[in-house]
């Protein structure tokens, strides 16, 4: 079958002891990378670029693919550690990630991670190989006004984040709504918000408010407990066992799911890994029977999440290779990548440079193999930090945290409002008020608005445009679907017994 | 006296050299430019690692380098912004000639709306290093066979044409051009996205009617014969199999020509010796094979001008002024 | 029994709801007072953060009622063991205060330096004592960092003083 025998081709490229040390390269940087706040696989792969000049074309983008999916490996680990997202797409990982660790379930908590991503990058992978061309076009259905469509579909489900207090989570959420609107508007130049600041121009970065709710307030947390309670021994936070048997049963569904939702997600140009994530961790939660341990340490909340990031990383390569359009910066400058060296991405790759894009395939493979083998083993060494002494452990993660804020641009101003954030997360801890929804409404607001304004522009200002096209129809169904549902089960709650 | 006898004399010379090459030397050396450069030169990107400036500055950079074509070391360091980093550069490197920096026409459209208050003119431009030209793209199936085709499509029914592109310098482009052709600009419907290839699904799709972006970016579905050029933004036609059929904006009977340039500045009053140091450096940079291959993997359009520099970049200023004024883009 | 105690009144959220309220309406002004440009918007720019401002005002109102009719749950900080002491506000004060300070001498004093007077300042105000230990973390783990991002990845991090 030509499938196999292309495939074969590839493996043999891909095997060569050079292509493999490469990929191993790739694979171990990316996943460094990955665990730093700040510094992700655009800077990574952007300063690897001259080095890899010299290198003939596969061996380099070989490496470069490594770096790319191995820091969707790296993200989860400092959420799960110490509530620090190293990526964007890595925050959902904090919700029940951090509890398992606090309950002492770290190394489960990193192993599902790890095996998650496995699962979904060869996985994913398989379905590029399979599904890229056919499924190419798909992600070109989805104009302006269906991007508005699933993100407002993915704000409803924001419902499902707020555990307590409904009127907190409508709250917390129309803040980070507001949030996202800080800084230029693409459409008109407009600056809104920004009261002169020039750091204030391209917005508020996700990245500086998640580590301030998160982390800081988390070690501001801390500080508070151990001034009450004093310094406890740390015995063994990190935990005696590494997975049972049963964690990794109910870890195997949201794998799938997370993967399935995270591909599709991934293949829509500019959507990215993020919202992917709180997708599944929505799922996760509706599906689950016992949907009131989410934000507890239930297992799925990190097992679909994790799963669905690095699906949807493996699927915004579709729209990169079968187009030549990159879905974000870090496709963007892979794309660039290729033009350096030769290879123009696009429709007639498959065809005009059949070894090349084998072997790339091929190498995806080992290269998900290279990272499991890679992080198993760390998952124990990266556990074992926990059960540092606290003084060290708080000091350093906020070391760890000002320093990846503070790489990300090069401005003092982020570092300030990192502590900003810390403070207000801090009170907002201590007073019920939940921070997921007010993150998820920062990510997705932008985005969401811009769609709604673009549809708007290219349909001259005609609104049935929402309702004509068949996708964003479904789409807007569903979000009033779950809207309605939300709302029933918070008027519920108000309702009962207070 | 015996002020200067033997000893005291070659200790006066020593000193003097001592002193002269750590750059605390005697004002008449430093202002004649002896001996610079002869500390660090700090590069500056005003922008993120891993973008265009970062790029530009860290090729330069790894260029001079590796052709040891200047004593001392460069290193490349990177700002939040163009507008925060333009505004940084102003405010800490007066008369300093150990920095430089890489701009573009960017930071002429930050100026232009208000978003920064510092001109090119609080900044030393030293000289255009390389270009990127943009063009008007529609689909491969598209009906429009020249850019007037488009323009007469434009012009008679503008709610119904809409276009896609960057948010930025894009936006100049078809400014420029479309109200050269005579068509209102503020009739025009325009959906901007963060780059020219996240824009061109739209027109793939078909949402948008013509894309305007920097023709590199989009190289691939060209090929592909996706999209098709109308037209480019340049003095001149770009080169190869692809683009060698592809008119001007000049050629097609719009009398404008419009690119992303990239520039190497420093910061205000820059010493002349400096300046012409640079100058004269970059001049020799340019024709070195490592910066050859840089063009060629980077896809830069060489265009480098020291003569002249002056009043293209003041034509620019004025041109993207116009857009801007026009669109009402200006920040009160 | 406190934990079933209603409490009406102004609180916390109530403080709250009101700077919110506040803070949108003046933003509202402001965001109207925005000349609007000449590019053709069926939506302009203002749309969307009014709404949202609007719709935040509308929050705050239910978060402000909610509260003065005690129907509130009693979140945590409403139980005695749970409110925050005097003593730890000053701990938090404290860990604040180092990392306002870490930012302000982090450019003129340079990464090393700045980074492990952090961590001995905060190791501090977590463990009395351990001087030694701290300190030779704190410098390790700077330099470290500061090798890894400027030689490793080439990206560069303040020398501050110690440059050379």
């Amino acid at each position: 079958m030509d499938l196999l025998s292309n495939l074969s081709l590839g493996f043999s490229q891909a095997l060569s002891l050079q292509n493999l040390a490469y990929c191993f390269i790739g694979a171990l940087y990316g996943t460094v990378i990955g665990v730093l706040p700040g510094i992700g696989p655009v800077v990574g792969i952007s300063i690897l670029l001259p080095i890899t000049f010299t290198l003939p074309p596969v061996s380099a983008v070989i490496m470069l693919a490594g770096i790319y999916y191995g820091s969707a490996y790296g993200g989860s680990t400092t959420s799960i550690l110490v509530n620090a997202p190293g990526e964007a797409s890595a925050v959902v990982t904090c919700l029940d990630g951090y509890e398992m660790a606090k309950q002492g379930r770290a190394k489960a908590a990193l192993a599902t991670a790890a095996i998650g991503s496995f699962f979904a990058g060869t996985v994913a992978t398989a379905a590029i190989m399979l599904l890229a061309l056919p499924i190419a076009r798909l992600g070109l259905r989805f104009t302006p006004a269906e991007y508005f469509a699933l993100l407002f579909l993915a704000l409803t489900l924001v419902g499902t984040l707020a555990t307590e207090s409904p009127v907190k989570g409508l709250y917390t959420t129309l803040i980070g709504l507001f949030l996202s609107t800080v800084g230029m508007d693409l459409q008109t130049g407009q600056v809104r918000f920004a009261f002169g600041s020039p750091w204030l121009l391209e917005g508020i970065d996700f990245i500086v408010v998640a580590i301030g709710l998160f982390a800081i307030s988390e070690v501001l947390v801390q500080a508070e407990l151990i001034h009450r309670f004093g310094l406890q021994k740390r015995e063994q936070i990190s935990g005696q066992y590494w997975i049972t048997r049963d964690e990794l049963k109910q870890s195997f569904i949201p794998y799938i799911r997370g993967t399935v939702l995270g591909f599709l997600v991934g293949i829509l140009p500019g959507a990215g890994s993020t919202p992917a994530t709180f997708f599944s961790y929505a799922v996760e939660k509706r599906s689950s029977k016992h949907p009131e341990k989410f934000g507890k340490g239930a297992i799925e909340g990190v097992a679909g999440p994790e799963a669905a990031n690095n699906a949807a990383n493996q699927g915004a390569l579709v729209p990169l290779l079968t187009l030549g359009i990159p879905g974000s910066a870090t496709t963007a400058i892979m794309l660039g990548a290729f033009m350096i060296y030769g290879i123009q991405p696009g429709p007639l790759l498959f065809e005009k440079n059949p070894d090349f894009v084998w072997a790339i395939i091929a190498s995806m493979y080992i290269g998900n193999v290279i990272l499991l083998i890679l992080n198993l083993p760390l998952v124990n060494i990266f556990a074992k930090l926990l059960d540092l002494p606290a003084a060290l452990l708080y000091s350093m993660v906020l070391a760890f945290c000002t320093l990846g804020v503070y790489s990300m641009r090069f401005a003092i101003f982020d570092v300030y409002l990192m502590i900003i954030f810390g403070i207000i997360g801090f009170f907002m801890k201590k007073h019920d008020y939940p921070a997921a929804p007010l993150l998820l409404a920062l990510v997705l607001g932008d985005m969401m608005e811009q769609g709604l304004r673009r549809a708007l522009t290219l349909s001259n200002g005609d609104w049935s445009v929402f309702v004509t096209r068949p996708i964003c129809l479904v789409l807007l169904g569903i979000a009033a679907v779950s809207l309605v549902y939300s709302m029933s089960k918070s008027l519920g709650k108000r309702g009962g017994p207070s | 006296m015996k002020s200067f006898d033997g000893k005291s004399f070659w200790v006066f010379i020593v000193a003097a050299a001592i002193l002269s090459g750590s750059g605390l030397g005697s004002p008449a050396a430093m202002a004649a430019g002896e001996g610079y450069p002869s500390k660090t030169v700090t590069m500056i990107a005003p922008s993120k690692p891993g973008s265009g400036f970062d790029t530009t500055a860290r090729a330069i950079a790894n260029t001079l380098a590796a052709e040891k074509l200047i004593p001392v070391s460069m290193p490349v360091v990177n700002m939040a912004g163009s507008v925060p980093g333009t505004a940084q550069i102003v405010l800490r490197y007066k008369n300093d000639p150990n920095m430089v920096a890489v701009m573009s026409l960017t930071g002429l459209l930050n100026y232009a709306t208000g978003m920064s208050p510092y001109s090119y003119k609080d900044t030393t431009p030293i000289a255009r290093l390389i270009s990127a030209y943009y063009g008007i793209l529609v689909r491969y199936d598209a009906p429009y066979k020249t850019l007037q085709d488009f323009i007469r499509e434009l012009k008679e029914k503008p709610g119904e044409t809409p276009l896609s592109g960057g948010f930025s310098d894009d936006r100049i482009c078809y400014g420029a051009l479309f109200s050269k052709a005579g068509i209102d600009i503020t009739k025009i419907n325009y959906a901007a996205f963060s780059g020219g290839t996240d824009a061109s699904g739209v027109v793939l799709e078909g949402a948008a009617k013509a894309l305007v972006t920097s023709v590199d970016d989009v190289i691939g579905l060209l090929e592909a014969k996706q999209l098709r050029v109308l037209a480019v933004s340049g003095t001149r036609r770009l080169s190869g199999a692809l683009l060698q059929d592809v008119p001007t904006f000049q050629e097609s009977g719009v009398d404008v020509t419009v690119e992303n340039f990239r520039y190497v500045m420093g910061g205000p009053n820059m010493p002349d010796y400096a300046v012409k140091y640079w100058q004269a450096t970059l001049a020799k940079m340019v024709k070195t094979p490592t910066w050859q291959e840089n063009l060629k993997r980077y896809r830069w359009g060489d265009s480098f001008m020291v003569e002249g520099f002056d009043r293209f970049i003041a034509q620019q200023q004025a041109m993207v002024s116009d857009v801007v004024e026009k669109l009402g883009m200006k920040k009160k | 029994m406190n934990a079933k105690k209603k409490k009406s009144g102004l609180g916390f959220d109530g403080y709250v709801a009101l700077a919110t309220i506040l803070g949108a309406v003046f933003l509202i002004v402001d965001q109207y007072r925005m000349p609007t440009p000449s590019i053709p918007q069926t939506l302009g720019p203002g749309f969307v953060p009014i709404a949202v401002l609007m719709g935040l005002v509308f929050a705050a109102l239910l978060v402000l009622i909610s509260s003065l009719r005690g129907e509130r749950k009693p979140d945590k900080a409403d139980e005695p063991e749970s409110q925050t002491s005097p003593a730890a506000y000053r701990k938090i004060g404290l860990v604040v205060l180092g990392l306002l300070v870490y930012a302000v001498i982090l450019i003129p004093v340079g990464f090393i330096i700045s980074t492990a007077l952090l961590i001995l300042w905060e190791a501090r105000i977590f463990q009395k004592g351990r001087w030694i230990r701290n300190l030779i973390v704190g410098i390790g783990f700077s330099v470290l960092v500061f090798y890894l991002f400027v030689h490793v990845l080439e990206v560069m991090l303040p020398e501050g003083i110690l440059s050379f």
